[in-house]
């Protein structure tokens, strides 16, 4: 082994020289071709680097990606998407709620807009949560089921969930399950209900695809 | 004997106009009597997974047919995934089939190895009775006193043999009754779904399971679940319509708040963190004179241009100049590498016409690490028409440090950049005197607040001062803008010291992504 371990510093050390060397090549090859030894004057040179530099090509604008581990897991979660949505829609969703909280639900995952939004944020707001929580849920939730933009390679759904969203959107219904009264628990509104039904759903199907 | 054997066979997958054949090989038990499924697993594409191997239980779970709105629904697709009952070939899980004795040792010994439940006539069914015995007995629940008629309104059809075992199963809740939960049919013949949702139970009491959520509709049918908390179900009016009486005596004492709160939580989904996608949509730089370890991958393009206050070393004869470029980027650096190529034209404006002098750029890159890349380039690898760029060949190394979770706080992060290379890099005097000697270069650069960073780099000959803006959340429009040559080889050593000295820069780039 310490053998193997000298050989990979001496190899990396040689493409290092090399590396090196190759540069010390270039340049006076560069500067007789230029005929001149005033160094580059012009704004491509010295002054700042191309386009490329100047908007960051590249660059991570936060990080890393919170995203689900394989592209078979996503499909999975999208495909979960859409049989939600039809169970909604032909009235086999279960467990059964108001067909009023269904469709709210509905409505706010598939197509986002301030109305949806503002009244479930008013429906969780009326059992005693509180307007910021209860605000997060509802913008977390908000268009959920087209969060995450399908690749041109990926023609086979139309719902994209994004693993990020619905990670958020997870979190914002634990912090309002923890933070509602006990009172309320007992009978918690039909979007709640609706909503932990759908998510649940959705965190199944991430979890079912690649577990044995 | 438990001998695997191989068997091939051949799927024929549609998708779209292309078919395409599938051949697998699937691994089952010789003396098991379910075959574990093939399953045609309709993803609308076929995978590189599905391609290769079988099914695993948990998407066979997935691929049931005849098991969707079913009462015990998550406690069969819990335990098909966990291939404690296998479905069959076809997809389905057949729920109303008749148990045998045979087949329930195979189960019971799937759930609780060393079950040591005795098999004396395979191909007998069981009663439900026998299995909740049976399953008591594996999990050595304490005998319970409870008046099995104030429970169930057949209980004196339960045999005298099963009586405690079921009154302990009664306490501990392991009972499962539907269509009601006050009759128990204990001489029925144990169906496929009966034991399903006994062995969940089961594993829930042995805590191998997770119980039941509060919403699912198997709580409707737990003997000894009190009315309250089956209440907001029972809203439901499919249901609702054919509610079991759930009278049950004794009353049972509330649920506790935190076992309610415990079954409402979703857990987090099978989610990770990647490393940096490379098509954020435009951020403030992290250099202004170098290049950095990062670059542009397929699917970004950007557009750009640049102005200095004066040429360098002339002493303002050539007075201020312009230019702009343009590039695109190819590959993708997180599974291979990502080339960058890029066409840099100067004196836009100023000295010359557009397109008369111009310079061609090259960069290799690769994420190595999380927010951490690396680059092989060259500038101006292609000059025409004069330009005084030279050909410089670089190596950088480029990171970002978070500081803080989100770009939108302050000091959200900071960024380095390190390289080595010839060309322009190069010190002054050994490009005066031709020597082909590389330099090091590199940039520091703080992400003051989200839109804004400030940025610090010395390019093997000065050093530059300056920031970098985003003005808009959503457009990637960059301005990066400030001095350099403050100090280094051609300075004369102090900021606005003449034409020779520090310099004004700004560069303005626009990024497109597709």
């Amino acid at each position: 082994m310490a053998s193997i371990f000298k050989l990979k510093i001496k190899f990396n050390t040689f493409l290092a020289l090399g590396f090196i060397f190759y540069c010390s090549l270039y340049t006076p090859f560069e500067s007789q071709v230029m005929g001149q030894g005033v160094p580059q004057e012009d704004t491509g040179g010295s002054a700042f680097g191309d386009g490329s530099t100047i908007v960051g090509a590249g660059i991570p604008q936060s990080g890393s990606v919170l995203d689900f581990i394989s592209y078979e897991v996503s499909l999975k979660v999208s495909q979960m998407a859409v049989t939600i949505v039809d169970d909604i829609k032909t009235n086999k969703f279960t467990p059964k709620a108001t067909a009023d909280a269904q469709q709210l639900i509905l409505a706010l995952v598939t197509n986002p807009g301030f109305d949806t939004a503002s009244a479930l944020t008013e429906k969780l707001k009326a059992v005693g949560i509180s307007t910021e929580l209860a605000r997060q849920l509802s913008d977390r939730l908000e268009g959920l089921f087209n969060s995450s933009k399908p690749k041109k390679w990926q023609v086979d759904a139309n719902l994209r969930v994004s693993g990020d969203q619905l990670s958020q959107a997870v979190e914002s219904l634990n912090k309002v399950i923890d933070a509602v009264e006990a009172k309320a628990l007992a009978n918690p509104p039909d979007e709640l209900i609706v909503i932990q039904k759908v998510l649940a759903q959705l965190v199944i199907a991430s979890n079912l695809s690649v577990n044995p | 004997m438990n001998k695997f054997f191989a068997k091939s066979l051949g799927l024929v997958l549609i998708y779209g106009s292309v078919f395409h054949l599938v051949v697998r090989v699937d691994l089952v038990l010789a003396n098991q009597e379910f075959k574990v499924t093939q399953g045609i697993k309709n993803t609308g594409m076929a995978s590189p997974s599905s391609r290769k191997r079988p099914l695993t239980p948990a998407e066979q779970a997935e691929v049931l047919v005849d098991v969707k709105g079913l009462w015990a629904e998550t406690a069969i697709s819990t335990l098909v995934a966990k291939n404690i009952m296998p479905a069959y070939k076809d997809s389905t899980f057949r729920p109303n089939d008749l148990v045998t004795q045979a087949q329930f040792s195979e189960i019971l010994s799937r759930a609780f190895p060393n079950s040591g439940f005795r098999v004396t006539a395979p191909n007998q069914k069981l009663t439900r009775s026998q299995a909740i015995a049976s399953v008591v007995n594996v999990l050595n629940l304490k005998p319970k006193s409870i008046n099995l008629e104030n429970i169930f309104d057949d209980a004196d059809k339960i045999p005298f043999s099963a009586r405690k075992a079921i009154a302990s199963a009664t306490a501990q809740k392991l009972l499962f009754s539907y269509p009601d939960v006050k009759v128990l049919n204990p001489n029925e013949s144990l169906s496929r779904l009966d034991l399903a949702a006994l062995v969940y139970q089961a594993l829930v009491i042995k805590g191998k399971l997770p119980a039941l959520q509060a919403t699912d509709t198997a709580q409707l049918y737990l003997v000894g679940n009190p009315p309250r908390a089956i209440a907001k179900i029972n809203n439901s009016p499919r249901i609702s319509s054919t509610l079991p009486q759930t009278n049950l005596t004794p009353p049972q004492p509330p649920i506790d708040p935190e076992v309610i709160r415990q079954n409402l939580r979703v857990p987090t989904p099978n989610t990770q963190q990647f490393k940096a996608a490379t098509k954020s949509k435009g951020s403030p730089s992290i250099s202004m004179t170098v290049p950095t370890g990062f670059g542009a991958s397929w699917g970004n393009a950007f557009i750009g241009a640049g102005y200095q206050s004066a040429t360098r070393l002339d002493n303002g004869k050539a007075g201020e100049d312009a230019g702009f470029s343009f590039g695109i980027g190819l590959g993708n650096p997180q599974e291979l590498v990502g080339l960058e190529v890029s066409f840099n034209n100067y004196a836009f404006g100023g000295r010359s016409a557009v397109f008369e002098t111009g310079g061609v750029n090259f960069k290799l890159h690769r994420i190595v690490a999380e927010n951490t890349s690396i680059a092989l380039g060259v500038e101006n690898a292609f000059i025409y028409g004069g330009a005084s760029s030279i050909p410089s060949v670089y190596g950088a190394i480029s990171t970002i440090l978070q500081l803080q979770d989100s770009p939108d706080q302050p000091f959200s992060s900071i960024g380095f950049t390190l390289g080595v290379g010839g060309g322009r890099f190069r010190s002054i005097s050994d490009v005066n005197t031709l020597k082909g000697t590389v330099n090091v270069f590199g940039s520091v650069a703080v992400r003051l607040v989200e839109p804004v960073s400030l940025i610090a780099d010395w390019n093997g000959q000065s050093l530059s001062l300056g920031a970098s803006i985003k003005p808009f959340r959503d457009v990637p429009f960059v301005i990066t803008s400030g001095f350099t040559d403050i100090v280094g080889d051609n300075t004369n050593g102090a900021i606005f010291n003449g034409l020779n000295g520090a310099r004004f820069i700004l560069g303005v780039g626009y990024g497109i992504y597709f």
